[in-house]
């Protein structure tokens, strides 16, 4: 009887220290994920001026979940001194680090004329265009328009952008799939023949 | 003494285990095709300093500071789909085209070009969490679009479209061409 009290009154004095411990983090250490700090003004420099003509036709919206996993190693006896190994082992299908960012993205086709890469001959009745070959001109990403789904223990910037430069990369597989090559030498020929008025019929061809 | 035993790794237990479970990353959204006909002609590269301090309270023990850099590729031009009807002309050898106002056709912040210089962290505080590195870059990318206002992306969008459609449509055979650049129509407030 004796016992069963004094196991009684440590586990009262376990929950008060529990609940102590839980209050000075909550008011000393914890940082606070509502508090939103403000950066500092600075100014933006610009680094490079450049003259372009790419002409985008076709505009690929899409959003990739990118996930990253780092399980616990070995099966160490230790796991059975740290409580948060354990956790991890038992309840948390032994993920020691997660890192799932959703990027929701742009990926654009078109041509790129910036080189004056373009010829136009004309016959008679006839003009000739050609155009180089329809590629991916931009991948449009950025950090508005990405977000952390879950972050778990500690990532490092280049494992973070590793899985960024993964996304990007995936947003134009997920394009080429589609085939939209084609549609864009379509859309093209479409957008040619809205800006030339002439009587003579326009023939446009791409390099291969 | 095998209470003492239970209570102490009970406490080990609640005190150190109070692990996040991980969440299943939610499916992708469906995507979308859209046919667009942008001439983009005038591109920018414009880099930022992101400097942030986080000072200590009476609540919080030890200060954060960080700094980052960042830089955007902004693309500027001019949307050919707006071009109506009416806009193109021609008059015997001169062709007459009023262009839509230039306007920024993509704006893109490589993660590769996107580095963290300096991170400094003391007394108990946590690290910077790259959920918050995405916060003051969310915060950075909002000033680079408030500041490129005060470039001449647009200016330069729009001469650099004027030549490129002069060089166009010479090259067909117009001995004139003139290029008109539309005003853009006052916003109300």
């Amino acid at each position: 009887m004796n016992d069963t009290i004094r196991l009684l009154k440590n586990l009262v004095v376990l929950a008060l220290v529990g609940v102590g411990v839980y209050l000075v983090y909550y008011f000393f250490f914890r940082d606070t994920p509502e508090e939103e700090l403000r950066i500092d003004d600075t100014p933006i420099h610009i680094e490079s001026i450049r003259s372009i003509a790419e002409i985008s036709v076709v505009n690929y919206k899409d959003e990739v979940v990118m996930d990253s996993v780092i399980r616990h190693r070995g099966n160490s006896t230790w796991t059975w001194l740290d409580s948060r190994k354990m956790f991890d082992k038992y309840l948390n299908s032994n993920i020691k680090r997660r890192l799932t960012i959703i990027v929701r993205g742009e990926v654009r086709f078109g041509v790129d004329l910036s080189e004056t890469n373009f010829k136009i001959r004309q016959t008679a009745d006839s003009i000739f265009i050609d155009l180089p070959k329809p590629k991916v001109l931009d991948v449009v990403v950025s950090p508005s328009r990405t977000e952390v789904f879950q972050e778990q223990g500690k990532w490092s910037d280049r494992e973070r952008k590793t899985l960024e430069v993964k996304a990007k990369d995936k947003l134009v597989k997920n394009a080429q799939q589609l085939d939209l090559h084609e549609k864009t030498e379509k859309n093209i020929r479409r957008l040619m023949n809205q800006m030339i008025r002439t009587e003579k019929e326009v023939i446009i061809s791409f390099d291969k | 003494m095998k209470y003492t035993l239970a209570i102490f790794l009970m406490s080990i237990l609640v005190l150190s285990s109070c692990g996040e479970e991980t969440k299943e990353p939610p499916k992708a959204d469906i995507y979308e095709v859209k046919n667009i006909g942008l001439l983009s002609t005038s591109e920018y590269t414009i880099g930022k300093i992101i400097k942030l301090s986080d000072p200590p309270e009476w609540y919080k023990v030890g200060d954060r500071k960080i700094l980052m850099s960042c830089k955007a590729k902004i693309k500027a031009g001019v949307d050919l789909k707006k071009i109506k009807e009416g806009d193109i002309s021609v008059n015997g050898n001169t062709i007459t085209i009023v262009l839509p106002p230039a306007e920024i056709t993509s704006f893109t912040m490589d993660p590769k070009l996107t580095h963290t210089e300096m991170e400094s962290v003391s007394g108990f505080r946590q690290g910077f969490s790259q959920n918050e590195k995405y916060k003051y870059m969310r915060q950075a990318e909002a000033s680079i679009r408030s500041d490129m206002r005060d470039t001449k992306i647009l200016e330069d969008a729009e001469d650099n479209a004027a030549t490129f459609l002069t060089d166009f449509y010479e090259q067909m055979g117009y001995e004139k061409v003139i290029v008109i650049h539309q005003k853009e129509e006052a916003k109300d407030e």
